[in-house]
């Protein structure tokens, strides 16, 4: 007669295997996401204008060297044959050779990876420490000078072309008032004074106590990281300030005040903690465009890191390096969503059973 | 007694009664462009566009040098800073900057037009596609487009531009490719909401073949929330295409392209900065009026999307 | 019996494209240790005049008043910090639906402990949670202490509600449709506990709602609103011998027992009560 509230709790046994379904769709779709991408850089490969078998023979090679070569790169099968053999030999870590720097691809994409990832995961810290707070104020002050002020940095920051930017703060910082370090990792001075262990400069001198490396260190990358950062923080804080406005106009916030809570802890814990939830998608998500942005930003700083070998590759169309540079991004892109997705159900005490409904 | 002024125009296209369809329509349009007016970041955004076709289209006309051929080749006006006769400077090949940044501003309206004609059919033609006829036509369809958002853009368009080769047309193409997929996800959903309606089953019983249908009646339906879409990918388009041009996938030299300018531009940042300084400037311009003209246009037509 | 509140001409006014709207129109009252009820449909402005007395009127609407006064001190302009005292410890508000009215990341211990906290430390805290859950009748204290609120029933959601806003002893108690929400054999479980609270301690309670039959049944006075006005002021036993249209219309439309009356009585407006 009395409700004691048993019938929601019911579900609760059946609550893991739905949370494992859920798990195992997403890991389908990725799956055939995964084969999609592979399809779509093979095709790549074969619109390609230069000739793959002139790409490694030379153009003075004899024509029987040149049908060797063409059997051998098994170019005379049928095209879903090619492209089964393309799979197994990506899932085995073989992009095929860099024509350009005479190495397995895999191996170039390996050196450069850690490079990247150091100036992304700068990026998107420093993104989200300026991101977040600013959409919150754009939140609570919305309508207000400070509002429009954000509103117009955040423009400015998906307007102005990165490398642009990357060019001007080299100007500025770099030449006229040498705050910072020019284009590069580190002062070749420096370089063989940290010993390789994660690759990422700064992580690795820290630790290993190597001060005036990591300070050169952090001068080189400030500045690329602070644009991509700028880059990040334009959609971070939107969608903060987005995601907070929703909060801030539920019922709870009234009962909240009602208890007698105070403003500040109204905005920074129960509503935050409300947003937090799709924002970690929102930000593990820009984590993935930042590879994007980073592309062009090792351009401009010669920042040796995936970007800049993408780059370096495309000039000369070394399609082996292209493509296996442009699968990698792709894929980290894919399990940078996947992350998202799962995070969200993580996170979310309402989705965490199936069948609980906001 | 009353006495009633005669009707002026606006009154007629603000009418609570529209007496015709036609009235009607120009009165719904009416009415977005007056809450758009009110939007004064959204106007800076569309005088932005609208110079910038001016200028497109009138370049030739109002570039005061020639944007392909220097003043006295490597002699002659090399790398001159901003003055009277040369308000952007002038490049290493004693060209004047600002009349190549003119000329520029044809290819960039050249690219976005052309993008957009090309890639929001597409689009939207697929996505009507799979969401009318649902079952497996859809799960293929989307899962195609799934595909293609995978990647990031700039990436898959680097990725076609390199295999198809350096020129402006090749970069058209691959942009066009990674521009697509948006459409027919916005497409889709849209075409789901009204699939089931009355109307659309009264086509149907009026013989009216799929085609027909999605042509005539559900493509227009979407055509508000794809016109918002398309204004606010142009900023990105034109940033891609920069940067395509920066890498020299895009237009060739001796061809104005602002990206390439920039990157022609790159060795001389230090001391000749207005070479890089300029063109870029541009660029930023051009997206911050597409973007801010997108977003007025998103407050007007979709208010679910606000805030 | 000394007036707990008093509020005298109370006006609420939201501005609106077409100019300044009263949704609020000199509403006056006072208020012992006892229960009034206001009883309205939606847009009387029952809900408004709640939120007012705590000074919750969400922009960009305005309160106004000849007096808003709570136990000797001026609400009117009162400072956040004036506020602050008030809330929460004198004066507490239980909401419609707790889906949406308690935080759905936080556990519900965790939000009752915020609340008690305003007057004790961290460990007292806790056992006053768990007595206040105790005390409104929840059988498995312990579960749903560390429970988050979707995993609550609506009538044990309220009921943690109620146990949050109590759990200070507050003087004043304003109840908005706290059992529009729930199911009618919950709505009696409920109210009976809060019932029994409210009258344990002493409180003053004002009880918002459209179901005139319930606010009769709980009250002892009873404000009937229509159109942001009070139309009519009685004691809930006297609501047979109403003299207000209004509230005789929706007197004769409550269904009785015996059966009903054919046609069935419908509620015939005046524009009259609306000026």
């Amino acid at each position: 007669m009395t409700d004691t509230g048993a019938t929601q709790t019911e579900g609760r046994s059946s609550a893991l295997p739905a949370f494992l379904w859920k798990a195992v769709k997403l890991l389908l779709t990725v799956i055939v996401t995964m084969l999609g991408l592979l399809l779509v850089t093979f095709l790549i490969s074969h619109v390609v204008s230069v000739d793959p078998v002139l790409a490694v023979v030379g153009d003075r090679a004899s024509k029987a060297t040149y049908d060797k070569m063409f059997i051998e790169m098994g170019l005379d099968r049928p095209l879903y044959e090619q492209f089964w053999i393309y799979i197994q030999k990506v899932l085995s870590g073989d992009f095929g050779k860099s024509f350009l720097t005479k190495k397995y691809v895999m191996d170039d994409i390996a050196r450069a990876f850690p490079a990247t990832l150091e100036l992304a995961t700068l990026a998107i810290i420093i993104g989200t420490a300026i991101g977040v707070p600013l959409g919150i104020i754009s939140a609570v002050k919305v309508g207000r000078p400070i509002d429009q002020f954000v509103r117009i940095i955040g423009l400015i920051g998906y307007s102005a072309p990165i490398f642009w930017l990357g060019l001007l703060g080299l100007l500025v910082f770099y030449a006229k008032l040498d705050w910072i370090s020019g284009p590069g990792r580190i002062d070749i001075a420096y370089e063989y004074s940290i010993t390789p262990a994660t690759g990422m400069l700064l992580v690795d001198s820290a630790m290993q106590g190597q001060w005036e490396a990591f300070r050169n260190a952090f001068s080189h990358i400030i500045l690329p990281a602070s644009l991509l950062g700028y880059n990040a923080m334009a959609y971070i804080s939107r969608m903060t300030r987005s995601f907070m406005l929703t909060e801030l106009a539920q019922e709870y916030v009234i009962t909240a005040r009602v208890k007698g809570v105070p403003e500040w802890r109204i905005i920074w814990v129960h509503a935050l903690r409300n947003a937090a939830v799709p924002l970690v998608t929102v930000i593990a998500f820009s984590y993935g465009g930042l590879l994007e942005g980073s592309v062009l930003t090792e351009t401009v700083f010669a920042w040796p890191g995936l970007g800049l070998y993408l780059t370096n590759s495309l000039q000369v169309a070394d399609m082996n390096a292209v493509l296996g540079g442009t699968l990698v991004i792709g894929a980290i892109f894919v399990g940078l969503n996947l992350l998202s997705d799962l995070l969200y159900s993580v996170l979310d005490p309402r989705v965490r059973r199936r069948g609980g409904k906001p | 007694m009353t006495i009633t002024r005669p009707q002026t125009r606006r009154d007629w296209l603000l009418s609570d009664s529209p007496t015709s369809r036609k009235q009607a329509r120009w009165g719904q349009n009416y009415r977005i462009w007056l809450a758009l007016k009110a939007n004064r970041l959204a106007m800076v955004g569309l005088w932005i566009v609208v110079i910038l076709a001016l200028l497109a289209l009138f370049a030739p006309l109002i570039a005061p040098y020639d944007p392909l051929e220097g003043i006295g080749g490597l002699r002659g006006a090399r790398l001159e800073p901003p003055s009277w006769t040369h308000p952007f400077g002038t490049d290493d090949l004693s060209r004047d900057i600002l009349s190549r940044v003119l000329y520029g501003s044809r290819l960039t309206l050249l690219v976005v037009l052309l993008v957009a004609v090309i890639a929001t059919p597409i689009g939207l033609a697929v996505g009507t596609t799979a969401g009318y006829f649902g079952g497996w036509v859809d799960v293929v369809l989307m899962r195609i487009t799934d595909i293609f958002m995978a990647f990031p853009r700039l990436i898959l368009a680097l990725a076609f531009a390199s295999a198809l080769g350096p020129g402006i047309e090749n970069a058209i193409i691959a942009i066009a490719i990674t521009a697509w997929p948006p459409y027919a996800r916005l497409a889709r959903a849209e075409t789901l909401t009204i699939r089931e309606t009355d109307y659309i089953n009264a086509a149907r019983l009026q013989g009216a073949s799929s085609l027909r249908i999605l042509w005539g009646h559900v493509t227009p339906q979407c055509l508000s929330s794809a016109i918002v879409r398309v204004t606010l990918d142009m900023a990105g388009i034109i940033l891609i295409a920069a940067g395509l041009g920066f890498l020299g996938l895009g237009a060739q030299p001796p061809q104005p392209e602002w990206g390439a300018m920039i990157a022609g531009g790159r060795r001389f940042i230090i001391d000749q900065w207005w070479v890089a300084t300029m063109p870029g400037l541009a660029i930023f311009v051009v997206a911050l009026g597409f973007n801010l003209l997108g977003d007025g246009l998103r407050d007007v037509l979709d208010p679910k999307a606000r805030k | 019996m000394t007036n707990l509140l008093t509020v005298d001409d109370l006006r609420i006014t939201f501005p609106t494209r077409q100019g300044p709207s009263e949704v609020v129109r000199g509403v006056s009252f006072a208020l012992g240790r006892e229960r009034l009820g206001i009883v309205g449909e939606s847009g009387s402005g029952k809900s408004q005049t709640g939120r007012a007395i705590l000074g919750l009127t969400p922009p960009p609407g305005v309160a106004t008043a000849k007096t808003l006064n709570f136990d000797g001190m001026d609400l009117r302009g009162a400072s956040p910090a004036k506020w602050r005292e008030l809330r929460g410890i004198r004066m507490s508000m239980i909401m419609q639906d707790p889906k949406f009215s308690l935080n759905p990341v936080m556990t519900i211990g965790r939000q009752l402990i915020e609340a008690a906290r305003r007057t004790s430390g961290r460990a007292e805290a806790r056992d006053r949670a768990m007595a206040m859950l105790e005390a409104v009748q929840i059988r498995d204290p312990a579960r749903v202490f560390k429970a988050y609120p979707h995993e609550l029933s609506g009538g044990m959601g309220q009921r943690a509600m109620i146990a949050m806003m109590l759990i200070t002893e507050p003087d004043l108690l304003i109840a908005d449709e706290p059992t529009s929400a729930l199911d009618v054999t919950v709505q009696i479980e409920v109210l009976k506990i809060l019932d029994r609270l409210v009258t344990d301690r002493g409180m003053g309670l004002i009880f918002i709602s459209h179901d005139l039959r319930l606010v009769s049944s709980f009250c002892d006075r009873v404000l009937v609103m229509y159109a942001g006005r009070v139309v009519e002021e009685l004691k809930a036993s006297e609501l047979a011998h109403a003299k207000h249209p209004y509230t005789q219309g929706l007197f004769k439309c409550l269904p009785k027992i015996e059966g009903g009356q054919r046609p069935l009585p419908t509620l015939q407006r005046d524009a009259e009560w609306a000026r």
